[in-house]
C-alpha cells in the first residue's frame, strides 16, 4: 500500500473525532450502544411461540410481547419443535428443545434451558437423552410438578415415556414408561405424581420417589371415548381438577390429585339449537379458565364435522362452570390459542390465524368479552400453531 | 431406530392391537391395520369403515391441492413443492422410519383407502405448500393417527422437511 494512502487512512480517526465533536456542539447528545432493560412483568407479559408451519423449523422463536401494548419486548430460542413452560413464580422459562450440530442435520442434542425471565438469558441447562417428543406446542408436554420440585418432560420415539428432572439439581433422575398414553398432568399437591391420558379413554397415574423411581401406577376406568368424542389434550387447572373439552363440546372435569384419576359426570354447554348448527370447539390450545371468575373460555366454530377439531375459532364462548351455561360470546378472527391473566378482573388473550392474518393477538375484558385491543395482523409471522402462556 | 426403540414400538403396537380388538366396531379398522403398517407390509384388508366420515373432498383428484382426496389426514408441506413428488422425498432427504395413517374416501371408485403419511427428514423446513386436514386424526394418546408430532423423530437426522403420502391398503 502506498505511503500516501496509509497517511490518508491514519488521518480518518482524527477526522471522525472532529466531525463527532462538531455534531455534539450542534446540539444532539452523543449516544452509546447497549442492551435495553426488560420492563418488569405485570402479569400481562405474553410468551408466544412462532414456529409452524415450520417457517422456522429449526430455529423457532419464543416472542416476548407486552400484552397491554403488543410491543415486542424480546425473543428466546425454541429450537426444533420445542416445548416451553413458565415456572409457577414466572421467574424461569423452561425451554425443552432440540438442536442439531450442523443446523438442520448432524448430532442431535435435546436439552432443557432455564431462561431467566428478567433478562431473557439462559442461566443453566439439563441435557436430555434424545427422546424428547418433538411436537407442536401444547401445555402438557413440559410440566412443573407440585411444589416446583420436578420438571416432567414428555418423550416420544414414538414409544412414550416421561423424564423426571430434579429442579434443585437440574439433573435427570429417571425415565418412566407410559406406553399408549400421552400428555402430562401433574398432581396438584403431590410432587411425585403425574397422570397421562391414554388411547383407550383411561388415564394412567404414576407415583415416583425422590430418586425418580416409580413406586406405583394405577389405571382409571374409562373417562372418555376417543373414537366418538375424543378429548382435546390441553386441559386447564381448576383446583384439584383439570377441565377438558371434547371434540363435540362436552366438558370433562378430571381429578388427578389421587393415585387414580376420577371424574364427575361430563356436561355440555352447547344447547340443542347450537348443536343442530354443529357448533364445536376447535383450534390448538383454545381453552382457558379463570379461577377468579369461574369462567371457562373456549374457541368455537359452527358447521363442525369429523376432522374440524383444529379449525380456528369463529367465536369465543365464555362458560360459567358452576352453572354449566354460556355467559358470553364474541366473534373471533381465527383464535387458535387462548390464555387468561391471573387476576381478579382477568384479561383474556387470543392468538389468531386466518388466511389474511399471519399471526395477531387480541386482548379482551375477561368478564365482558369486550375487545380491548388487537395487534397488527403480522405481529407474528409463523402463521400456524402459536402458544401463549 | 435402535433395538430398544423397535421393541418399545412393537410393545406399543401390540398394546394398541389388543385395544383395537376390544373396540374394532368403533375404530373402523384404522388401528388394526397399524401393526402391519409399522412393520412395513402393504396389505389389502377388507375391514369395516364408517362412510359418514370423510369430509375432505373425495372428488378432488389434483394432488397439488390441499383438498386432494388422499390428504384427508395430511399435516405438513407437500414434498411435490420441494423437489420431490407426492410419494417421493426430495433428493438429499430421507424418509421417516415411522409414520401416521389416515383413512380417506376416493369417490372415483367409491373405496376408502388406508393412507400412510411419511415425513421427509434431514433438512430444515421446505416452507412451501402447507396443508392440514384432520379427518379421524386424534391427539397423541392415539399416536398412530396423530399428526402434530414430527414423524422424523426416530431418524438420526430428525429435522422435518416435508411430507409424502402413500396408499397402503383399501378398506371395504
Amino acid at each position: 500500500m502506498p505511503s500516501e494512502v496509509l497517511t490518508r487512512y491514519a488521518a480518518w480517526p482524527a477526522g471522525f473525532l472532529c466531525l463527532a465533536a462538531a455534531v455534539a456542539f450542534a446540539g444532539l447528545p452523543t449516544e452509546h450502544a447497549g442492551v435495553a432493560v426488560l420492563k418488569p412483568d405485570n402479569g400481562h407479559r405474553l410468551y408466544i411461540v412462532d414456529k409452524f408451519p415450520p417457517a422456522h423449523g429449526i430455529d423457532s422463536r419464543i416472542h416476548v410481547i407486552d400484552g397491554d401494548t403488543f410491543a415486542i419486548l424480546g425473543q428466546m430460542s425454541n429450537g426444533h419443535f420445542g416445548s416451553f413452560a413458565l415456572s409457577a413464580d414466572r421467574k424461569t422459562l423452561f425451554d425443552a428443545t432440540t438442536f442439531f450440530s450442523r443446523g438442520d442435520h448432524g448430532t442431535r442434542t435435546d436439552v432443557v434451558e432455564y431462561y431467566d425471565t428478567s433478562t431473557l438469558i439462559p442461566r443453566s441447562e439439563t441435557l436430555l437423552s434424545g427422546k424428547r417428543a418433538m411436537t407442536n406446542q401444547y401445555s402438557v408436554f413440559l410440566v412443573e410438578s407440585a411444589e416446583s420440585k420436578y420438571l416432567l418432560v414428555q418423550n416420544a420415539t414414538p414409544a412414550t415415556s416421561v423424564s423426571i428432572i430434579d429442579l434443585s439439581k437440574k439433573a435427570v433422575l429417571s425415565e418412566i414408561a407410559t406406553a399408549g398414553c400421552f400428555g402430562i398432568f401433574a398432581a396438584s399437591k403431590v410432587p411425585g405424581r403425574f397422570s397421562s391420558l391414554c388411547g383407550d379413554g383411561t388415564a394412567l397415574t404414576v407415583d415416583f420417589d425422590a430418586h425418580g423411581k416409580e413406586t406405583g401406577r394405577r389405571r382409571s376406568g374409562a373417562l372418555f371415548d376417543p373414537d366418538r368424542d375424543a378429548l382435546f389434550i390441553t386441559g386447564v387447572k381448576m383446583g384439584d381438577r383439570t377441565l377438558f373439552v371434547s371434540f363435540l363440546g362436552n366438558v370433562h372435569s378430571i381429578d388427578f390429585s389421587g393415585d387414580m384419576a376420577t371424574q364427575d359426570s361430563p356436561w355440555t354447554f352447547i344447547d340443542p339449537r347450537e348443536q343442530a348448527a354443529h357448533w364445536r370447539p376447535g383450534g390448538y390450545g383454545n381453552i382457558a379458565y379463570s379461577p377468579f371468575n369461574g369462567q371457562l373460555y373456549v374457541g368455537m366454530h359452527p358447521n363442525g364435522f369429523e376432522g374440524s377439531h383444529k379449525n380456528p375459532a369463529e367465536e369465543i364462548w365464555k362458560v360459567d362452570v358452576a352453572r354449566h351455561q354460556v355467559t358470553g360470546r364474541v366473534k373471533s378472527d381465527g383464535a387458535n390459542y387462548l390464555q387468561v391473566s391471573k387476576e381478579a378482573h382477568p384479561l383474556l388473550f387470543s392468538v389468531n390465524v386466518k388466511e389474511d392474518i399471519p399471526g395477531s393477538v387480541t386482548r379482551y375484558d375477561g368478564d365482558t368479552l369486550q375487545v380491548l385491543g388487537t395487534s397488527k395482523p403480522d405481529l407474528l409471522e409463523g402463521g400456524g400453531p402459536i402458544w401463549v402462556e | 431406530m435402535d433395538d430398544q426403540a423397535v421393541m418399545c414400538l412393537l410393545d406399543k403396537t401390540a398394546e394398541k392391537a389388543s385395544r383395537t380388538l376390544a373396540r374394532l366396531t368403533s375404530r373402523r379398522g384404522v388401528l388394526s391395520a397399524l401393526g402391519k403398517l409399522v412393520l412395513g407390509r402393504a396389505v389389502l384388508p377388507l375391514l369395516p369403515i364408517d362412510r359418514t366420515y370423510g369430509r375432505t373432498d373425495p372428488h378432488q383428484t389434483d394432488a397439488t391441492q390441499c383438498d386432494y382426496w388422499k390428504y384427508c389426514a395430511m399435516d405438513g408441506q407437500l414434498c411435490s413443492c420441494c423437489g420431490g413428488t407426492g410419494t417421493q422425498c426430495p433428493p438429499g432427504t430421507e424418509v421417516s422410519k415411522v409414520s401416521w395413517v389416515g383413512t380417506c374416501l376416493n369417490s372415483q371408485d367409491g373405496k376408502s383407502y388406508l393412507v400412510s403419511y411419511s415425513d421427509c427428514c434431514g433438512r430444515s423446513s421446505c416452507g412451501r405448500c402447507y396443508c392440514s386436514a384432520n379427518v379421524r386424526e386424534r391427539p397423541g394418546y392415539d399416536m398412530a393417527i396423530h399428526n402434530d408430532v414430527n414423524w422424523c423423530m426416530a431418524n438420526g437426522n430428525a429435522s422435518y422437511h416435508c411430507t409424502v403420502s402413500v396408499i397402503v391398503g383399501v378398506l371395504e
